[in-house]
């Protein structure tokens, strides 16, 4: 606990006084500042902000005590990360091995007229985006989809229509 | 008085099918029916058969029920626990035979297999150390550093033929021995469970539903290799993984099972996770360690191997998910009981994932030596929906496909890659004939193409090019000579690269080049895919017979190129506009839309002389064309 009061009091808030940034800094501090946690920092400030803007970046990279380019370089490099704001609920269409060889590009098109969205585009009431992934493990249950945490496994190109109505009312 | 145990699978496939509502349904009926007291329900990790979820095992009969809904459970207790008879409807059936089956021994998916790594998942509730405690858990770590020196532990593991079960197949005691060797200080050891390779799913099995074998496994090595430090590197695709050995970890170190002095002995452990963030590359180690460092996950050159140079330069021992699980099965049972098991060169079962076009999806543990046949027929169920069997994936993106013809191979890291393939981590991906081979070819390189880190051209460059002649393939707008570009190419590609992603991506292409040369000559010859998938050679027309014109397919149609024929109750397809979407056909309830590949002859059915607008649709320009 010490410890962690000491790295706090080194280093300052945001000028904006976000209480985000106070989270985030209470995951930097865990980490101990250490410019080695710059992923598991970028997790927590994608979760709390939903994106890597150009702003959050330049703080992290200014607690880690890292180039910026660095924390850039890292932040391309990974699927994970977005520096475009998606929408609150993204959904995943796994077209790993599986679920191509049971239909997934069928899937990925149907929703994708259903919700009126290409692959990488977010809904008008930016509730919704969409996006393909590589394998979400639930291959036995093949095709699949995730959101958040949630499986929809098992799907079939005219289950989507019924999906849509039912099962994405619970996301609000 | 606990008279039965009602384990519920909670692994990823049966939440996602309703494990979760089952629960609650299943809870609130016995409390209902005054039984809550003698019935203890527990949620697992992952039973194997995930096609037929939610499963559910009642203990003590060892009845096994399938596809059990929250709707059922007032039957299933009313017969089984207050009648005390199975309740027949949810059995399942062998797949073949059609047979009931009323315990998981006699059902064949479970009978055939050999549990070693998967000896708790669906048995214990993996957010309980109690429970992994109860079935001799952390008794192997007791006994090491009660009683063994690290060099009898490491030459224990060597006696075993334990082989690293992450792909290579590299003997883990001799791994072991490098990192323990090194003078340099301080060691490491790190978990992989970045399980990439997609149509793979074991190592999530045992991280959601046996956590603490892995903490275990690692100790056990870390105290092997002088290691006071790990790290469990595991993919954000899995977050209830993470969110189980979050508990599991915690749960260890409170009590004193990680961390300081453990057993008393002197030996600190200490074990944190790291959570990837969506790159395939990083399961390769050298990546994986780069990530851990916070850094972009680009393979290093080997040598130096990680016991020479690895976490931020010093010795370091990387182990996948399984191999860590089985060191302390070993430990406890040892090294000699463990090698009954398997073949002469390899000993140990291995999990296997079955996926794709299979009746039992889901995981599978097996002796090595079992054959194909045996894992995707017996075990597996065979091909459903009465298809042909066409060709096994084995080993992923790095991997290749197997044909008919080597089905009775039996199982080993050797006999898969005399094949062209590779053992991999364990996915193995049906498909059926309804499988285009130059799809699935192209499927591949299009994944290896999209996660190599870019570092060296071979790979970057190779694997684009190569992409390029597949898709052109499969537009059908190749030529013979690239049959041969290909083939090049893709050796090129395989000698070059710097790391496994880009010596292993030209497999698929090889393979299938190899077995299912006939497929490419189609596409490119007469302009035909044989499994009709690829879209550009593909033909959809109405069966005038069939047609009911009932109008489906005019309104689902996403170019509106299907049409009223005028003044009858038909519909027709206008060739010139058609994108090949099969949109219609499965919208079409009465199969009268056929799909068909037949090349440069195709001729389509001739034009009606008027055709109208569907009901519905606002004319545009095209219309009267
Ligand atoms: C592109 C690539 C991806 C890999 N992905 C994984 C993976 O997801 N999980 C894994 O355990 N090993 C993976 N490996 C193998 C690791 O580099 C390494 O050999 C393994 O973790 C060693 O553990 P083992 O000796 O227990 O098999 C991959 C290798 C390559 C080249
Ligand atoms: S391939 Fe889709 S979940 Fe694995």
């Amino acid at each position: 606990m010490m410890e962690l009061q000491t790295i706090r009091s080194v280093v300052t808030s945001h000028p904006s006084g976000d209480a985000r940034f106070a989270s985030l800094d209470d995951t930097i501090a865990h980490y101990k500042a250490e410019p080695t946690a710059l992923i598991q920092v970028l997790h927590a400030a994608q979760q709390l902000f939903g994106y890597l803007s150009p702003d959050v970046l330049r703080y992290i990279a200014g607690k880690l005590k890292l180039p910026l380019a660095q924390v850039y370089g890292v932040v391309t490099f990974y699927h994970l990360f977005t520096l475009v704001p998606r929408g609150k609920y993204q959904i995943m269409v796994c077209r790993g091995t599986a679920c191509h060889v049971r239909g997934a590009q069928l899937i990925l098109e149907r929703l994708s007229q259903q919700l009126g969205i290409k692959e990488g585009e977010t809904t008008k009431d930016n509730l919704f985006s969409l996006h393909s992934a590589r394998c979400i493990g639930a291959c036995a249950m093949a095709p699949a989809i995730a959101i958040g945490d949630d499986v929809y496994g098992k799907l079939t190109p005219d289950k989507v229509p019924k999906f849509c109505q039912k099962d994405l009312k619970k996301y609000t | 008085m606990i008279r039965a145990h009602c384990l519920i699978c909670a692994g990823a496939g049966c939440i996602s099918s309703g494990a979760h509502a089952l629960k609650e349904a299943l809870t609130a009926e016995l409390k209902q029916r005054g039984l809550d007291n003698e019935i203890r329900i527990v949620e697992t990790g992952c039973m194997g058969p995930c096609d037929l979820g939610p499963v559910m095992l009642v203990h003590p009969e060892g009845t096994f029920y399938q596809k059990v809904t929250a709707l059922d459970v007032p039957k299933l207790v009313e017969e089984h626990f207050i009648k005390g008879r199975p309740y027949q409807p949810l059995l399942p059936k062998e797949a073949p035979t059609g047979a009931v089956v009323n315990t998981q021994r006699d059902f064949t998916f479970f009978a055939k297999q050999q549990k070693i790594v998967l000896e708790n998942c669906g048995l214990i509730d993996p957010e309980n150390i109690h429970e992994y405690i109860a079935r001799d858990g952390y008794a192997a770590l007791g006994k090491v550093l009660t009683s063994m020196k690290p060099e009898e532990v490491i030459a224990e593991i060597k006696a075993s033929g334990l082989r690293g079960r992450g792909g290579a197949g590299f003997p883990t005691g001799v791994k072991w021995e490098l990192t323990a060797k090194n003078p340099v200080k301080p060691h490491y050891v790190i978990c992989n469970a970045d399980e990439g390779d997609p149509g793979a799913f074991m190592n999530r099995a045992v991280l959601e539903g046996d956590p603490h074998k892995i903490i275990e496994g690692m100790a056990i090595g870390g105290y092997a290799m002088g290691a006071n430090n790990g790290y469990i590197y595991i993919r954000a695709e899995y977050p209830l993984a993470v969110k189980r050995l979050q508990i599991a970890i915690q749960q260890a170190y409170e009590l004193g099972l990680l961390g300081k002095n453990l057993f008393e002995t002197g030996f600190d452990f200490d074990l944190e996770l790291r959570i990837g963030a969506g790159a395939f590359v990083c399961g390769e180690e050298t990546a994986l360690m780069r990530s851990i460092e916070g850094r972009r996950g680009q393979p290093q050159p080997r040598p130096p191997f990680p016991a020479q140079r690895g976490l931020w330069g010093k010795p370091t021992n990387i182990n996948n998910v399984e191999t860590w699980a089985t060191v302390p099965i070993i430990i406890r049972n040892g090294a000699s009981w463990y090698g009954q098991f398997g073949t002469a060169r390899t000993k140990g079962t291995k999990v296997f994932a079955l996926a794709g076009k299979i009746r039992n999806t889901g995981l599978a543990e097996v002796p090595f030596g079992t054959t194909l046949r045996e894992l995707i027929f017996d075990i597996g169920g065979g091909i459903p929906n009465g298809k042909k069997f066409k060709a096994v994936q084995t080993g992923g993106p790095s991997g290749g496909v197997i044909p008919a013809q080597y089905l009775d191979t039996p199982i080993e890291y050797e006999t898969l890659q005399a094949l062209g393939s590779i053992m991999g981590s364990g996915g193995m991906v049906v498909v059926d004939e309804d499988t285009c081979m130059v799809d699935f070819a192209r499927f591949f390189l299009e994944f290896c193409c999209d996660e190599s880190c870019g570092k060296c051209p071979p790979c970057r460059v190779g694997t684009r090019q190569l992409l390029n002649i597949l898709e052109r393939i499969c537009s059908g707008e190749a030529e013979l000579e690239d049959l041969d570009r290909l083939e090049e190419l893709a050796l090129m590609v395989k000698d070059a690269s710097l790391c496994g992603l880009g010596q292993t991506a030209p497999n698929p292409v090889l393979t299938t080049l190899k077995y299912f040369r006939d497929e490419y000559l189609a596409h490119i010859v007469e302009k035909r895919c044989p499994a009709r998938v690829c879209r550009d050679l593909l033909q959809f027309t109405i069966i005038e017979e069939k047609c009911v014109g009932c109008s489906v397919c005019a309104r689902v149609c996403p170019v509106e190129t299907i049409f009223k024929v005028g003044g009858q109750k038909k519909y027709y397809i206008v060739q010139d506009k058609c994108i090949h979407c099969g949109a219609c056909l499965e919208a079409c309830k009465f199969q009268a839309i056929n799909k068909t590949s037949e090349g440069e002859g195709f001729i389509p059915p001739p034009r009606p002389a008027v055709l109208e607008l569907p009901p519905g649709r606002k004319p545009t320009a095209v219309v009267t064309s």
